[in-house]
């Protein structure tokens, strides 16, 4: 009866928040649009209609939620998911599972728990904190947890054996999983329980040298585990493969435990134990500047309203109360062990935050796969939830257990659970619940627009072609967003799960973001005729143009850009949506390339930006370049500009943070360090990077014991270790053979020695260095003296910075053939390009001139050599590049410190992402200058003051900073007075090398192809007599494999028999290099897919097995 | 009459120090050792203040072998002052406090479960 008024209450509840015509999507529920479509694609382990292609095959698991989202789709009337029955559906799962739970413990805390306990499980700040986005992962975890401990504890009180409560147990899991193996973090809140419990007995048994609970609990877990992974072989299975390729690690998001072990850190700022102990602490809660943050919805109520801070504290008091309430042996028991489950979540869902943080952060560093948990309270609260609910419902139930009238009892619990209603009152407004940010909600009623194109996509984009999302997203975040309220990481094609669309989104990786950037690039530039290329390559049928968009900025340049495209033609208008078809003949997915081009690693982009029409391979990626030889048509090598190097050397540094000092007893750890990095370097190059890097260090620490007036021996003994690596140097570099001609190592050793250096002049010149005794003073003297000499080594390749700017030197291969980029090149005020004024390239004393060539390309120049270059030449473009400081004026600036005097003006053809050097010449001493942006941010002092050398100053832009302004301006309202103020563009022009190989092949293998499904094609080749390249325009994965279809894949598989001839081409699709040795037929497939059937063999066979004990036990 | 119950109340409390006189002193010699830790360069990388008074208030708990109903009725009267310092801004003391009743909640539900 009472499931049944709380089960009205969520219906009523559900409706309340999503009526008719109001669905909950976007941001980052993944509820899809169309929850039929979806649910298909999750049948494939390879989703071809995100970007270009992404794998699906950890995505198995999420099979049963999706299959509630489409059930709640057929009962609610709707083609999405984010419906009222959906959000009915989860909540009263949690409900049910709850009642059960609490029902359990009828017998020991008295029926009115079975009353208190569910509303205080499905209404509280945990759950509520994921009804926005109605996390069904979470859900399903949370209430399979609690199911799962009903059977845990019958399994303990040995009501039901080991093995059923096993089974029972791994069935709860087939279908309340977590969503897939990405919501393997939200096993956490199970872990802590288990973990607790496991504690709970391990304490009891030694205290009562009895072991028999937690040997049957170890073993009850163990066989659970096992049939948990035979039930889940569907999803565990075809996730084997990339496990075997270490992609997990890009999948559960831990690459780079570093880098979030800073988000940890940042979430778990304010999760204190105050906070927890209130059932607060959810991270968005609060501001980073700390208090409540302005941006969430309702917070600010429960941290600043001082009525809600006293019952927030009314909150533990009870739950802890709840074992002084307790009586008995069992109520005391199960009290104790949910106040160890609330103790030790709150110590996890703490996550790095004193004062056992670093507790949390050393599991982090050393656990493996500890990283999933890089959100500690959202996957560890969960926890501390279930018990603390647990605990204040007992405490209620055995007072009201203990009252006489059984109708006051009732009464009791009846304020009790409306109480706690009252409180969480806002969870309960939609326009509080589902608000995650000011004006963002995932609660809107969405366009009849957007389902008109749904429909016309799946009748008349039958063959799924490309649709290319026009406006693009926003570089800030790369979010997809609408008028209409529609917001998520996620394009809105992704939801809809059957729309092919292609966006700049940042599922993109490497150069996939690179071909997508240039079809919008060609959009804006009107360049139609690459525009055409660049989408029949990709694939690209259709143009979406979105006018609802909140991404669209400039709406008239872009319809201006596509009306005067003349092949392509607006086929229809869905309201704010306007499609375009493109009249190009579209290359197949899957082709046949006689040959290619072969680019240095990492340059792929040059298939994009130079050859245009060629596909190109880049070297470096595991092929075996032999056998890719025949196939080279040319090679395509980038020259890096050498000397442009040395344009940046730092001056300043900031030093690191030194804690440990020679003086420390633990110094010796730092010096066996020291000396064992020393011996583990392998050449000079090496070496005198391992010296200089030690002297920094210990740089560092004399610095900080000058500081702290550390004794003056110390002081000695550390510089004199320095001198020691300085002379070894110094040695090194003497005799080194390269040491007038190699630009990097110039560039790393200068970035070391010049920024010491002007620590040392600083220090020097200071009064206190006057005071300290001689003997510090000469060790201080000879390590100037051996960095100096350090420093004039690298006269020759430094030159000046005039010389620098203007000469730009590269080392010659034997390729007889440049192409300038000019858009490397900088440009004058009037916009015409600054090309070489002079080129030559020399061997030895010996220079000989070339000079530039146009090209039918405008961007490229030629340059052609001669063939007889001695390789190891140097190329040197000499420049006479244009100062850009243009509109130069004096006035008087408004800053928040006064009235400042300045001049000031603009930089030409300013682009954020380039780098300006800056020259300003003083023409009298007596004036202190700074050097500031159009933001007024100080950019640096003008120090010191010269007047015969201008001051030099290299200024990179902060990409949001789109005002080319500069300015010098003294500190009062004098102007400045100075000779000139110059800007240059620092530019390193892009030269790309070309050898040409002739191959002269052209021939036709008759390619034809049909896709089976998402995961399969049957490829056939008419005249399969020669060896050729098979280009497949999928995403590349080594799990794409081709083989012949009268033959086992999955031998071929295991031995890695084909994996030499899988190569990426143009830095994103997979190609193989074939000889079909006349083999007609062949099947390229994406191998987790078998692996999927062989899993869901197992999972069904496993089922039935299950079935068959199950009947069995019950007959016997 | 008054005399009578100071009298009284210092004879009790006479009587539970020197009946507690070596628990007393070893407190005491823990809370230097710990206090003069926490201001040791390089231990107090570890043994930070915070720490130091936890283990304090664990240690203090554990050689009195106060009971565990008590030891919750402590941890559950501390949540008072910590309101009140919460109320008027006060976060970092009520922090603090908030972490001494964690450990003797701990230390509560160990002995419980012990018992």
């Amino acid at each position: 009866m009472y499931a049944i008024v709380g089960l009205t209450a969520l219906f009523l509840l559900s409706r309340f928040w999503l009526p008719s015509g109001y669905a909950l999507v976007g941001h980052d529920s993944g509820l899809p649009l169309d929850s039929n479509s979806f649910l298909k694609s999750r049948l494939f382990a390879w989703n071809e209609n995100i970007g270009f292609g992404v794998d699906n095959s950890y995505l198995f698991g999420s099979l049963p939620l999706h299959f509630v989202d489409y059930l709640s789709s057929l009962i609610g009337h709707t083609l999405y998911a984010g419906n009222w029955f959906n959000l009915f559906f989860w909540l009263a799962l949690i409900f049910l599972s709850a009642t059960l739970f609490a029902y359990t413990f009828k017998d020991i805390f008295g029926i009115y728990f079975v009353f208190i306990f569910p509303p205080l499980i499905v209404f509280n700040f945990y759950l509520s904190q994921s009804l926005f986005i109605l996390e069904r992962a979470k859900y399903s975890i949370l209430a399979g947890s609690l199911i799962f401990l009903v059977v845990l504890f019958k399994v303990l009180n040995k009501k039901i054996s080991i093995l059923i409560g096993a089974m029972l147990a791994s069935l709860i899991f087939l279908f309340l999983n977590g969503g897939s193996l990405l919501g393997v973090s939200l096993y956490g809140n199970l872990i802590i329980i288990l973990l607790a419990i496991l504690i709970f007995y391990l304490i009891s048994g030694i205290a009562k040298r009895d072991f028999s609970s937690l040997i049957r609990l170890v073993l009850f877990f163990i066989t659970t585990f096992v049939i948990f992974l035979g039930l889940n072989s569907y999803q565990l299975l075809p996730y084997l493969p990339n496990v075997f390729n270490k992609n997990y690690l890009v999948h559960l998001g831990g690459e780079g435990v570093a880098q979030s072990k800073d988000w940890v850190n940042y979430v778990s700022r304010d999760v204190s134990f105050l906070n927890l102990f209130r059932f607060q602490g959810t991270p968005t809660w609060y501001s980073p500047l700390g208090g409540a943050s302005s941006q969430h919805p309702y917070s600010q109520l429960y941290i600043n309203n001082p009525l809600y801070v006293l019952i927030s504290f009314v909150f533990p008091a009870i739950l802890f109360c709840s074992l002084i309430l307790a009586k008995g042996k069992t109520q005391k028991k199960f009290i104790l062990l949910f106040l160890l489950v609330v103790l030790l979540a709150m110590l996890f869902a703490a996550g790095t935050h004193p004062p056992f943080g670093f507790f949390y952060g050393f599991l982090y560093d050393h656990v493996p796969g500890f990283f999933v948990f890089r959100n500690p309270y959202y996957k560890f609260a969960g926890a501390f939830f279930i018990g603390a609910c647990f605990l204040i419902s007992a405490s209620f139930s055995m007072i009201a257990s203990r009252i006489k009238f059984k109708i006051i009892s009732y009464l009791m619990c009846f304020l009790v659970v409306i109480g706690w209603l009252g409180y969480h009152y806002d969870l309960l407004l939609p326009e509080k619940v589902f608000t995650w940010k000011p004006e963002f909600s995932t609660r809107m009623k969405i366009p009849d627009y957007v389902w008109d194109f749904n429909d016309w996509n799946k009748k008349e984009n039958v063959d799924n072609k490309k649709i290319l999302l026009v406006p693009s997203l926003g570089n800030s975040d790369l979010a997809d967003g609408y008028t209409w309220g529609y917001w998520s990481l996620s394009p809105l094609t992704y939801v809809f799960a059957s729309v092919p669309g292609l966006v700049n989104e940042g599922d993109l990786i490497g150069e996939e973001k690179g071909w997508v950037g240039k079809v919008y690039e060609t959009i804006s530039a009107d360049d139609e005729r690459n525009f055409l290329q660049l989408t029949s390559r990709l694939g690209i049928k259709y143009i979406l143009f979105r006018k609802d968009s909140i991404n669209l900025v400039n709406r008239k340049n872009l319809e201006k850009s596509l009306s005067s495209f003349t092949n392509i033609q607006k086929i229809k208008s869905f309201d704010k949506w306007d499609l375009y078809q493109i009249n190009k003949t579209l290359e197949p997915e899957i082709k046949g390339l006689n040959s290619i081009t072969l680019v240095q690693e990492g340059k792929d982009y040059i298939a994009r930006e130079f050859l245009h029409d060629k596909s190109v391979v880049a070297q470096g990626s595991g092929f075996s370049e032999s056998n890719l030889a025949p196939f080279i048509d040319q090679k395509v090598r980038a020259y890096t500009c050498q000397s442009c190097l040395l344009e940046r050397i730092q001056t300043f540094i900031n030093f690191p943070v030194v804690r440990v000092f020679s003086n420390s007893p633990f110094y010796f750890l730092k010096e066996r360090r020291e000396r064992k990095i020393l011996e583990s370097s392998k050449d000079d190059g090496s070496r005198i990077m391992i010296h200089l890097t030690n002297v920094f260090r210990r740089f560092s620490e004399v610095k900080s014991m000058f500081i702290l007036g550390v004794e003056d021996r110390y002081i000695i003994d550390n510089v004199t270790m320095s001198n020691q690596y300085l002379n070894t140097v110094n040695r090194l570099l003497k005799n080194h053979p390269e040491l007038g001609t190699n630009y990097l190592m110039a560039k790393q050793v200068l970035d070391i020695v010049s920024p010491l250096l002007n620590e040392f002049h600083r220090f020097v010149i200071g009064s206190d260095f006057g005071r300290r005794p001689s003997e510090v003073r000469a060790v201080v003297y000879n390590e100037i003296k051996s960095l100096n000499e350090i420093n004039d080594y690298f006269s020759i390749l430094l030159h000046n910075s005039n010389y620098l700017r203007n000469n730009k030197t590269y080392s010659l291969g034997e390729e007889q053939v440049l192409y300038l980029d000019t858009l490397s090149l900088s440009k004058n005020s009037l916009g015409k390009l600054s090309l070489p004024v002079d080129i030559s390239y020399f061997y030895g004393d010996k220079e000989t001139k070339v000079k530039l060539d146009v090209t039918g390309d405008s961007r490229w120049f030629k340059i052609n050599l001669n063939p007889s270059v001695p390789l190891g030449s140097m190329l040197n473009l000499s420049f006479d590049l244009p100062n850009i400081f243009g509109y130069p004026k004096k006035s008087l600036q408004t800053f928040p410190s006064g009235s400042l005097g300045c001049v000031y003006g603009r930089i030409i053809n300013f682009q954020t992402g380039k780098s300006y050097e800056i020259n300003v010449l003083v023409k009298s001493k007596a004036q202190r200058l700074a050097l500031y942006n159009s933001d007024l941010d100080r950019l640096v002092d003008i120090y010191p003051i010269e007047t015969s050398v201008p001051f030099r100053y290299v200024y990179e832009p902060d990409l949001n900073n789109s005002d080319s302004s500069i300015m010098v301006c003294t500190d009062d309202r004098d102007f400045p007075d100075i000779g000139y103020l110059a800007v240059y563009e620092m530019i390193s022009p892009n030269l790309l090398a070309v050898s040409d190989l002739s191959i002269t092949t052209n021939f036709n293998f008759g390619i034809t192809f049909k896709k089976i499904n998402p995961t399969l094609y049957k490829v056939t080749i008419t005249d399969p007599t020669k060896p050729f390249i098979l280009k497949f325009g999928q995403r590349f994965s080594p799990l794409w494999k081709l083989y012949p279809a009268n033959s086992s894949w999955i031998k071929d598989y295991f031995t890695g028999k084909t994996e030499n001839n899988h190569i990426t081409v143009d830095g994103y699709a997979n190609a193989w290099i074939l000889n079909p040795l006349g083999q007609t037929e062949w099947i390229i497939e994406y191998v987790p897919q078998e692996f999927f059937y062989t899993g869901l063999t197992i999972t069904i066979v496993s089922l039935a097995v299950l079935g068959g004990i199950i009947i069995w036990t019950k007959l016997k | 009459m008054d005399k009578v119950k100071i009298e009284n109340f210092e004879k009790i409390l006479f009587n539970w120090m020197i009946g507690n006189r070596y628990k007393i002193i070893l407190l005491l010699m823990t809370a230097v050792f710990f206090g003069n830790i926490s201001r040791l360069p390089y231990l107090n990388l570890i043994f930070t203040k915070d720490v130091s008074s936890l283990i304090i208030v664990v240690i203090g708990l554990v050689i009195f072998n106060i009971k565990t109903k008590s030891i919750f009725l402590i941890g559950i009267l501390l949540f008072l002052p910590t309101f009140l310092l919460q109320l008027i801004g006060k976060i970092v003391i009520a922090e603090f406090l908030a972490n001494c009743i964690y450990i003797i909640f701990v230390v509560g539900v160990i002995k419980g479960i012990k018992e």
